[in-house]
């Protein structure tokens, strides 16, 4: 038996420790790879959603490279997303593959549920080793996590272009080869050492941007054509709302545990949204615009792929937020046509824009008193 | 001063209410139930009527041009009544019954248009999630009962029998056409606010009558008919629309009058691009070879163009 799975942006590192620490036999699919999407493309129908081409592309690939068993995550509810699966399959075994398809959905996740699943793979294992492998992999989820975030303050910061790309790079390159929770621990602190000794502007100011939408996008660099990296060489310094850690607390870690208060940004999504769910992480997108429109951040930019549903749902609020609150809002939508040099076009107008605001900004507020002026145009 | 002005004002009664009732979306399905509700409550009822340019224009101009097609139609039928109305009424269906849920737009619609009409209309809502129970729609009765001023439980009664109570058949019969006939048919699918909307059909339905096709829709069937016939999420949770159009295009494969299939689909529609693929996979799997035809529309689609395919569709089902 051999499993192989979808990538969603840095999941793979998370989920590789999981399957080695479990010593699991699996192909894990390229990251990145243009060859892949691009089967994808050819064998979806023309309308479904980006994300479900990206991962069908996955499939086929880890199925021509020796894999029999299909391990697919997602978190149900009243999107597209929970039917992936059945459409996938109906496509590939009409495209004459065989193989077994096991299917989480992590807002229903038990440990029964998990027993049952992945049964057959456990037999001989401990209880114990198990559940090490799984602590192993949801700390590697949180601290993969807290290296982007890192990486993210120092890029726009940093003082010889491309340090913070070269190291990520590096550790990235790591992690898609080396196996085990010790190697990718080893990893992950280096690349984070690295990091933090990476020379920067202390005095430097960049602009803050908030990134919000559909949640496949939003954490795969591949499918969002990198729009952390490129922001933040920009000089512009992006809290992305929409990792993978955000999406197994939600859906995974919230459920388990008892205590259930409503969310923070469903809360805040109310006045624009009188209802808990539209779908997908709408409601999410809309209450995070709300809760970071209020002067913590310059500008929001909102991503998802074409034809998403919860997203043009959200969309509509945006402009009555941004009316109201003052901050600028730029809807970015992907789909496998969308050309590099237009969206960097449009991310660079962005943040001059968002540039030109913040310097008007402190002019005012430097005629009533003087303080000193930060830094704002970016160094290199 | 603010005080004595409110008071001054003279209550309206119930019947000088007007209730704005959008022809468009569901209400091709549930208008009538609808109506009852508001008409047994005391208020006038006035509809939007049938989708005109006009409409079809506004709806296009005050939207993003991600929203579909039917979306924008809708909130122009709602643009049209703001102005000519008290109240104007958009239910938030988010499930019909166990195991069925709704388009997540259908969720947001009321939210959307009112953003859309830039907060320019007192809407009015009945919040649906039968699969989950009655507790929202409760709660959204609730505060019809305080607009309208009439008790809750009279309103919630009122409810029951005028819509809830028909929703309950409506789910487990369905609505029957007068019988099918053993005459050349073709099956016309898609969502009710696209097949049964002249505008947004280009008249689809009448073409084909009057080419002496009998035509026929998933509301032909009874709702009997169109779930037993589902090839794939029985008894799962899946889209309304999409189990009727699904179970109907399969049950059609099994009635020998019906010479091709034609899905009128409104561009980008998500719900559809599953849906249309589950029939296309199921008529292949089953080996039947029926004509199958997909015509996707939008607010540019020319009639001339639709015509031609039509055409050429109904010429090779002739042969
Ligand atoms: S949230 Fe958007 S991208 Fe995700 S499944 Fe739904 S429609 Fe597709
Ligand atoms: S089902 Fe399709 S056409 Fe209807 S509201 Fe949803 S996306 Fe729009």
């Amino acid at each position: 038996m051999k499993i192989t799975f979808p990538h969603m942006g840095d999941a793979y590192i998370s989920v590789k420790v999981l399957l080695d620490e479990l010593g699991l036999d699996y192909y894990m699919p390229p990251v990145g790879s243009h060859e892949t999407m691009e089967i994808g493309i050819a064998n979806s129908p023309e309308f479904m959603c980006l994300p479900f081409k990206k991962v069908l592309g996955d499939f086929i690939n880890g199925l021509n490279n020796g894999a029999d068993t299909i391990l697919f995550g997602e978190s149900g509810g009243q999107c597209r997303m929970s039917y992936y699966g059945d459409l996938m399959q109906d496509i590939l075994r009409s495209m004459g593959y065989k193989f077994n398809y096991i299917h989480f959905n992590f807002s229903h996740l038990t440990y029964k549920e998990a027993a049952r699943n992945l049964g057959p793979f456990l037999t001989g294992k401990s209880k114990l080793s198990v559940i090490k492998a799984a602590v192993n992999a949801g700390w590697t989820v949180f601290a993969v996590d807290k290296l982007y975030a890192l990486s993210r303050k120092i890029r726009c910061r940093e003082i010889k272009h491309g340090t913070t790309d070269k190291i990520m790079r590096e550790f990235e390159q790591k992690a898609q080869t080396v196996h085990g929770f010790k190697n990718i621990h080893r990893a992950l602190t280096e690349a984070r050492k690295e990091l933090k000794h990476v020379e920067i502007d202390k005095t430097f100011e960049p602009v803050k941007i908030a990134l919000v939408g559909e949640i496949f996008i939003s954490s795969d660099s591949f499918t969002n054509l990198e729009i952390e990296k490129k922001l933040g060489n920009m000089g512009a310094y992006v809290h992305n709302t929409m990792g993978v850690s955000e999406w197994i607390f939600k859906h995974f870690i919230k459920y388990m545990i008892p205590f259930n208060r409503r969310d923070k940004s469903i809360e805040a999504a109310q006045p624009y949204m009188h209802t808990d769910d539209i779908g997908g992480h709408g409601i999410y997108t809309i209450g995070n615009t709300e809760l970071l429109s209020h002067g913590s951040y310059d500008g929001i930019i909102q991503i998802y792929p074409f034809t998403c549903m919860p997203e043009i749902i959200a969309q509509t609020t945006l402009g009555e937020i941004q009316r109201k609150n003052g901050v600028p809002v730029m809807t970015l939508i992907l789909d496998e046509m969308t050309g590099e040099t237009g969206y960097i076009t449009r991310l660079e107008a962005f943040v001059d824009m968002l540039r030109f605001q913040k310097e008007q900004k402190y002019e005012e507020k430097n005629q009533k008193e003087p303080i000193k002026h930060p830094k704002l145009k970016h160094v290199s | 001063m603010n005080q004595i002005l409110k008071h001054a004002k003279p209550q309206k009664s119930n019947s000088d209410i007007t209730v704005g009732l959008p022809s468009s979306m569901m209400f091709y399905a549930h208008g009538e139930l609808w109506e009852d509700f508001f008409s047994k409550l005391g208020c006038h009822v006035e509809k939007s009527g049938p989708t005109s340019r006009e409409i079809l224009n506004r709806g296009v101009s005050l939207c993003s041009s991600e929203v579909c097609m039917p979306v924008k139609v809708f909130t122009g039928h709602v643009d049209a009544l703001a102005k000519r109305t008290d109240y104007v009424f958009i239910p938030r269906y988010i499930s019909m019954g166990r195991h069925e849920m709704d388009c997540p737009k259908f969720c947001g619609l009321p939210d959307m248009v009112r953003i859309n009409l830039h907060n320019k209309v007192n809407l009015m809502e009945v919040d649906i999630d039968f699969d989950k129970g009655t507790e929202k729609t409760k709660a959204s009765l609730g505060s019809i009962s305080n607009t309208l001023g009439i008790d809750y439980e009279t309103v919630k009664n009122i409810f029951v029998n005028s819509v809830q109570n028909k929703l309950d058949t409506d789910m487990k019969v369905g609505s029957v056409e007068p019988g099918i006939k053993n005459m050349p048919s073709i099956a016309v699918l898609g969502h009710p606010y696209m097949i049964y909307d002249e505008m947004l059909s280009m008249g689809l339905i009448s073409k084909l009558k009057q080419k002496n096709f009998q035509v026929l829709t998933p509301n032909s069937l009874t709702r009997n008919v169109r779930r037993s016939h589902l090839p794939i999420f029985k008894n799962r949770n899946f889209y309304e629309l999409g189990s009727d159009i699904l179970g109907s295009a399969s049950a059609f494969l099994e009635l020998p009058q019906v010479k091709g299939m034609i899905y009128l689909s409104p561009f980008a529609c998500g719900i559809d691009s599953l849906v249309t693929e589950f029939i296309e996979r199921h008529l292949h799997n089953t080996e039947k070879n029926m004509p199958f035809m997909k015509i996707t529309v939008d607010e540019h689609t020319g009639e001339a163009g639709f015509d031609t395919r039509l055409e050429a569709f109904l010429d090779m089902i002739e042969d």
